[in-house]
C-alpha cells in the first residue's frame, strides 16, 4: 500500500470495527471559554506546599528550607492572598451582574 | 564575529539549550567568538552563564532564543547591537490553564510578548517556516541535529524490526497538548483488537507530578505502557531502535524535533498535522486529523503489517534527514547571522 492510500483505508476498517470501548480517565480539553462558576474557583488562590521544592541533587535540605519560609511568612502571604481573592470576587461579581443585565436589555 | 547567544532559561535536556550548544559548536568551527547567557539556568545545564556576564562589544551580535515569557531578557533589547531573534515557539496557553496556571501564565504572556521582541530586532527568524510566519517572518533557521547516533541501531534481540514485539513509541514533554492521553486511547484499541503483547512507551519530562500522576493512571488501566523521564542519549536512542512505529497527536509543534529522530532511527511516523508538523514530515509520515482514536489504531495495525507501506516510509524518512542535515542548517543560521552584522 502506498502511504497516500493509508489514511482511508484506516477510516474504512475503522468503520467496520465502530466497538471499541471508551477508556475513563485523563481526557484533555483546551481551556478557550471560561464559565463564570471556573472563574471563581480560580479567583481564590492556594498556595500549593506540594509545589515548593528544589530540582537540585541533593536538594532536601533546600526543599525543607524553602518550605520553612513559606510557613515563616505565612501571615503576609495570606494576608495578601486574602486581598487578591476578595478583589477577584468582587470583580466577578460585577461581571455577573453586567452578564445578567445585558441579557435583560437583549431580551427586550 | 563573535555571536552572543541569549536564552531566557537553560535546562539539561530542553530543545532549546541543545539548540544553543549545536550553534557555539558551529561558530567555533567559523572561528566566531562569543558566549552563551541564560536569565534562568538550571543546576544541571552545562555551557550557560547568567545574564549579568552579557557584555557585548558594539559590533557583537545578539542571538535571542525566544522560547519562553522573558521579561528579564527586555533589557537585552536595550543594547545597541545588531540583533537576530529566534523563534523556538511557545505553546497555547489554553491548553495549559487546567494543569499548570502558572507555566499557562508564562506562555499567554510570552505569545503575547513576542511580537513585541522581534519588532526590536533587526530581523526575526523561526526555527520552521510556521513560526517564521507568525512573526510574519520567511526567515527559517532549522535546527541542528545531530541524529548519527540514532541510525543503524538494532533491537536488543539483534532481530529485525518486524519480528520484535510491537513498539509503539513517542517522545515529547508530558503535557496536554501533546495528548499523550490520545495516543493511550489509540494504543489500547490497537493493543485489543490486533496486539495483546504490543508495548507503548511514553518518553518525555513531565509538566508536574499531578499531570504525571494523571497519565500514569490513564496508562495502568490500559496495561503495556511505559512513561520514562530523563534519560541519556544512549537510552533515547535505543528507545527509537525498539520501536516500530513513533505516533504523534501533538496539537502544538513549533517544528517537532523527535520526528526527524524517528526518520533517522528508521521508525515508521504518524503523526497529526498540527503547528509545523506537515513542514518538518513532508511526505515521510501519515498524517491524521481525525479525533477518532480507532483511525490512528486502524493506522498503526497496517504500519505493522504491510511491509510496502513501511519501507517507503522508511525512505521518505530518510529523504526528510538528509533534507535537514547540519549543513544545511548551518548555511541558514551563517546567513542569517551575516544579514543582521
Amino acid at each position: 500500500m502506498r502511504p497516500e492510500e493509508a489514511l482511508a483505508e484506516a477510516r474504512r476498517r475503522a468503520a467496520e470495527h465502530a466497538d471499541g470501548e471508551a477508556i475513563e480517565g485523563l481526557t484533555i480539553e483546551p481551556t478557550d471559554r471560561v464559565g463564570l462558576e471556573q472563574l471563581i474557583e480560580w479567583a481564590v488562590a492556594e498556595a500549593d506546599i506540594g509545589k515548593v521544592r528544589s530540582t537540585r541533587a541533593l536538594g532536601a535540605p533546600i526543599t525543607a528550607l524553602k518550605r520553612g519560609l513559606v510557613h515563616l511568612t505565612r501571615q503576609q502571604t495570606g494576608d495578601l492572598l486574602a486581598q487578591q481573592a476578595r478583589f477577584n470576587l468582587h470583580l466577578l461579581t460585577r461581571v455577573a451582574e453586567l452578564e445578567e443585565r445585558i441579557k435583560r436589555l437583549e431580551e427586550r | 564575529m563573535n555571536v552572543w547567544q541569549v536564552l531566557s532559561g537553560a535546562g539539561p535536556v530542553d530543545a532549546v539549550s541543545r539548540q544553543a550548544l549545536a550553534f557555539r559548536e558551529r561558530f567555533a568551527a567559523w572561528g566566531w567568538g562569543g558566549r552563551d547567557v541564560a536569565a534562568f539556568i538550571d543546576p544541571r545545564a552545562k555551557g550557560f552563564e547568567p545574564l549579568r556576564a552579557l557584555r557585548p562589544a558594539d559590533d557583537d551580535v545578539l542571538l535571542i532564543h525566544y522560547s519562553a515569557y522573558a521579561p528579564r531578557l527586555r533589557t537585552v533589547l536595550d543594547l545597541p547591537n545588531h540583533k537576530l531573534l529566534l523563534s523556538h515557539n511557545v505553546t497555547p496557553a489554553r491548553w495549559l490553564w487546567d494543569h499548570d496556571p502558572p507555566i499557562a501564565l508564562q506562555c499567554e504572556l510570552g505569545r503575547r510578548q513576542l511580537p513585541e521582541y522581534a519588532a526590536r530586532c533587526d530581523l526575526a527568524a523561526g526555527v520552521s517556516a510556521y513560526n517564521a510566519a507568525e512573526l510574519g517572518s520567511d526567515v527559517v533557521i532549522p535546527p541542528i541535529l545531530d541524529l548519527a547516533g540514532l541510525r543503524g541501531r538494532t533491537p536488543p534481540s539483534g532481530g529485525l524490526r518486524s519480528t520484535s514485539p510491537q513498539s509503539v513509541l513517542f517522545v515529547g514533554r508530558l503535557a496536554p497538548h501533546k495528548r499523550q492521553d490520545e495516543v493511550i486511547r489509540a494504543f489500547a484499541l490497537y493493543k485489543q483488537r490486533y496486539a495483546p503483547e504490543a508495548r507503548l512507551t511514553l518518553v518525555g519530562e513531565p509538566l508536574n507530578e499531578a499531570y504525571l500522576q494523571a497519565l500514569r493512571e490513564l496508562a495502568d488501566r490500559v496495561g503495556g505502557v511505559e512513561i520514562e523521564s530523563s534519560l541519556s542519549q544512549e537510552q533515547l536512542a535505543q528507545r527509537y531502535a525498539n520501536a516500530s512505529v513513533f505516533v504523534c497527536l501533538s496539537e502544538h509543534e513549533g517544528f517537532c524535533v523527535p520526528l526527524l529522530e524517528a526518520f533517522a532511527a528508521d521508525v515508521p511516523v504518524i503523526a497529526r498535522p498540527a503547528g509545523g508538523v506537515p513542514e518538518t514530515a513532508g511526505d515521510a509520515a501519515l498524517l491524521v486529523d481525525d479525533r477518532d482514536p480507532a483511525v490512528v489504531a486502524e493506522l498503526i495495525a497496517l504500519v505493522q503489517s504491510d511491509q510496502e507501506l513501511r519501507e517507503e516510509l522508511v525512505r521518505r524518512g530518510r529523504a526528510r534527514v538528509e533534507h535537514y542535515a547540519p549543513d544545511r542548517a548551518a548555511v541558514a543560521l551563517r546567513a542569517a547571522i551575516e544579514r543582521v552584522s
